[in-house]
């Protein structure tokens, strides 16, 4: 876990980037990065869509919307900063 | 509540095996095939319902191997005896927390072989407890398919446990499940773990089982070199940290590019349309009604008809970009744009998520400051909002083509390509310059893990976003505009001082002038100080769209923003302001015009988007946005046409 995290902070962006990083293989560096997201080390965020999470009922701009109506946008996972 | 919870051995809820049965727990990760090896090995014989005082959900069956039953109980998916959710507490509560003569006799750690080493983390913190265990290895056939290839007998030596290869759907690997099972439970219970728990931080504790997991897995597993997919090579220029940004502003360039020279003839047609049947039908009825007094016609037909013309003239350049766009989302690229952009958010302390509001503001400022809401953070939002009004909206696009194919004829596009630069350069400076004086946000590196595969645009889905997008186009800014033109309009048909008619009032006697006059000395540091000039400004503050008809009312020539771009260049109203820049700048016009240009990029923008950030971020902040552009937008008119003019 330590490497992938070094290797994240190496600035390897993207799966592949860290198995050649850490010479790990895809399993672990999957494995490694989830638990990572599990002990709240690395946020999850999905940039697919500019729309609320509820749908378009709940969005004021609804009649005038523009935003892209595709949501297939990537998922990325950051690094949290620890407070303690 | 876990607390409370009976242990396994006490628990009598949904027991259908006989008194004294070994308990055995079956536990492992959500879509691991776990319920599926359980449902299988129980059949009908099992229930599910709520443990005693919780409300997780957990099935529980007699399972017969041979002449043994044993009371199996089907824990709800977990990764780690970590607990994250009440599920996973009752699992640690059950299988940890409660004493050794409570725990279940023995553990089936159901692994998926496809995600192996994520299922091996459990597996490792089952083993740091004195438990009889089983490592059930599912998926294998997902596995072989993903060139990864498990040798069970060498996993089985590194984990010290048994691991059985089995297929809970075909019903392979079960009688081998059971006979390593019994094997289990026949012999005594162990005294102490398998291995010893590590020590230190969770981080440290965590990282020692992936240290342990990782000698397993290199002894036992086979990962063949898998060869880049298409969207992988494809992605290895895309994404490249230098290759991928000049990749992403060529693609931007080709779409204006292709925006303006498309969308020419098509605005010629429309505006023959109005200018031709449309305003001549009009007049006519008016006649016909006998109500036409000059005041009616020229509201009406200088007003509305040309308000609606100019609207709808847009329609092809707004269609056409929009089009585009939607072609880039649905074909993959707009998530590899977010990816690059991404990086760039993250200087300036927002989430890539901020890209897409940021990216709709291309499009019209307005919709893109309502999509701010989707950023959870409030100070994020409001960052966001403020920068929003900075991307060029595509209203401001029509003045800059006007513009460049009157000044620069010869390097039309690369002017206009050029302001969008400006835009972007804006944007992240004045977010570094409010995120370091207002606020202190958190930037960190990003790790992209899934984007979506290359695929080829469907033509309805396109079709469907490009109308969506335009009728709100339309929508927003057509009452506008209608509305600007109209007033407009009036301001110029009324006069200032006496001695002429409502709507025989020549221009320079009009509200308008008087108006701009008042404030077109302020823009002389910055080369345009012409009432003409300042006025489109003013027009511009109601919609950007409503600028060149209203310098076209004000030089009382045709409206050439229907003409094709070169049209535009060599119109009556084009001859117009290159004389009043080169008179308003003493000589220097070309500085003069992109002073006027980035003004009008960086100052506020329309009403309706002001409205908009009201709406989402308060009047206060709105009130800030509106001092801010305006001291930026002057700023930066001054600064250039001030250096330009010592240089040149």
């Amino acid at each position: 876990m330590r490497q992938v995290l070094d290797a994240i902070t190496a600035g390897a962006t993207g799966h592949r980037a860290i198995c050649e990083h850490t010479g790990l293989g895809p399993g672990m560096v999957e494995a490694a990065l989830h638990q990572l997201e599990r002990m709240n080390m690395l946020e999850r965020e999905e940039i697919g869509s500019a729309c609320p999470s509820d749908g378009c009922g709940s969005c004021g701009s609804a009649s005038t919307c523009v935003a892209p109506a595709t949501g297939r946008g990537p998922v990325f996972l950051t690094l949290r900063r620890r407070t303690d | 509540m876990s607390s409370h919870a009976p242990s396994c051995h006490a628990a009598e809820t949904g027991r259908s095996a006989p008194v004294g049965s070994p308990i055995v727990a079956f536990v492992g990760a959500p879509n691991g095939g776990k319920s599926t090896l359980f449902n299988r090995l129980t059949g009908a014989r099992r229930v599910m319902g709520n443990w005693p005082g919780t409300s997780v959900e957990i099935g529980r069956g007699s399972w017969r191997m041979g002449d043994r039953t044993v009371d199996a109980i089907d824990f709800p998916g977990t990764y780690s005896l970590d607990p994250l959710s009440p599920d996973e507490e009752l699992t640690r509560n059950l299988l940890v927390e409660v004493p050794l003569e409570e725990r279940p006799d023995a553990i089936v750690v159901v692994a998926d072989a496809s995600h192996l080493a994520r299922s091996l983390y459990l597996v490792a913190q089952v083993a740091e407890q004195p438990y009889r265990m089983v490592v059930a290895l599912t998926m294998n056939d997902v596995a072989e398919r993903r060139g990864v290839s498990v040798d069970a007998v060498k996993l089985a030596e590194q984990l010290g446990h048994p691991v059985i290869e089995l297929d809970p759907r075909r019903g392979t690997g079960l009688e081998s499940l059971a006979d390593a099972l019994t094997a289990s439970l026949d012999a005594p219970a162990p005294a102490r773990p398998a291995r010893t728990a590590p020590e230190g931080s969770d981080f440290d504790r965590a990282d020692a089982r992936f240290a342990w997991i990782d000698d397993a897995v290199a002894s036992a597993v086979v990962e063949s070199e898998q060869d880049r997919t298409k969207t992988e090579r494809i992605d290895s220029l895309l994404l490249h940290p230098i290759i991928g940004p000049l990749a992403f502003l060529g693609v931007m360039w080709l779409v204006f590019q292709l925006t303006t020279a498309v969308a020419a003839p098509l605005q010629d047609g429309l505006d023959a349309l109005f200018t031709g049947p449309i305003a001549n039908g009009a007049t006519a009825g008016l006649e016909a009604l006998g109500v036409a007094h000059p005041l009616v016609v020229g509201l009406i037909v200088d007003g509305l008809v040309t308000g609606v013309g100019t609207v709808l003239t847009f329609a092809p350049l707004m269609a056409i970009m929009f089009c585009l766009l939607a072609l880039l989302e649905d074909s993959g690229y707009m998530a590899r744009a977010a990816v690059v952009t991404d990086r760039l958010m993250r200087t300036i302390g927002l989430p890539g998520k901020a890209f897409l509001p940021l990216i709709v503001g291309f499009g019209c400022n307005v919709p893109a400051v309502s999509a701010t809401r989707v950023l959870g953070d409030a100070k994020q939002r409001i960052l966001t909002a403020l920068l929003v009004p900075l991307t060029s909206c595509s209203a401001r696009l029509a003045v800059y083509v006007m513009l460049a194919q009157t000044f620069f004829p010869e390097n039309a596009g690369s002017v206009v390509f050029a302001m969008y630069l400006v835009s972007i350069l804006l944007v992240v400076l004045t977010g570094l310059a409010l995120r370091s004086t207002l606020w202190r946000a958190m930037g960190s590196s990003a790790l992209v893990l899934d984007l979506p595969t290359y695929q080829r645009p469907q033509p309805r889905l396109v079709a469907q976003v490009t109308w969506m997008r335009l009728r709100g186009f339309l929508q927003t800014a057509g009452g506008i505009i209608v509305v600007t033109v109209m007033i407009v309009w009036l301001l110029q048909a009324l006069p200032a001082s006496g001695g002429h008619a409502i709507g025989e009032v020549p221009p320079t006697e009009s509200w308008y002038a008087t108006i701009s006059s008042w404030l077109a000395p302020v823009f002389a540091p910055a080369g345009f100080a012409d009432w003409r000039a300042v006025g489109a400004l003013i027009t511009g503050f109601l919609a950007k769209e409503a600028v060149i008809s209203s310098w076209a009312q004000t030089y009382a020539v045709a409206d050439p923003s229907t003409l094709d771009p070169t049209g535009q260049g060599v119109s009556a109203l084009a001859d117009q302001l290159r004389m009043t820049f080169d008179t308003a700048s003493g000589g220097h016009p070309t500085l003069a015009v992109i002073a006027f240009m980035l003004f009008l990029l960086a100052y506020t923008p329309c009403v309706a988007t002001l409205a908009a950030q009201k709406r989402e971020i308060g009047l206060a902040w709105t009130v800030f946005g509106v001092v801010l552009q305006l001291a930026l937008a002057y700023g930066l008119a001054v600064l250039v046409f001030q250096v330009g003019v010592l240089i040149l």
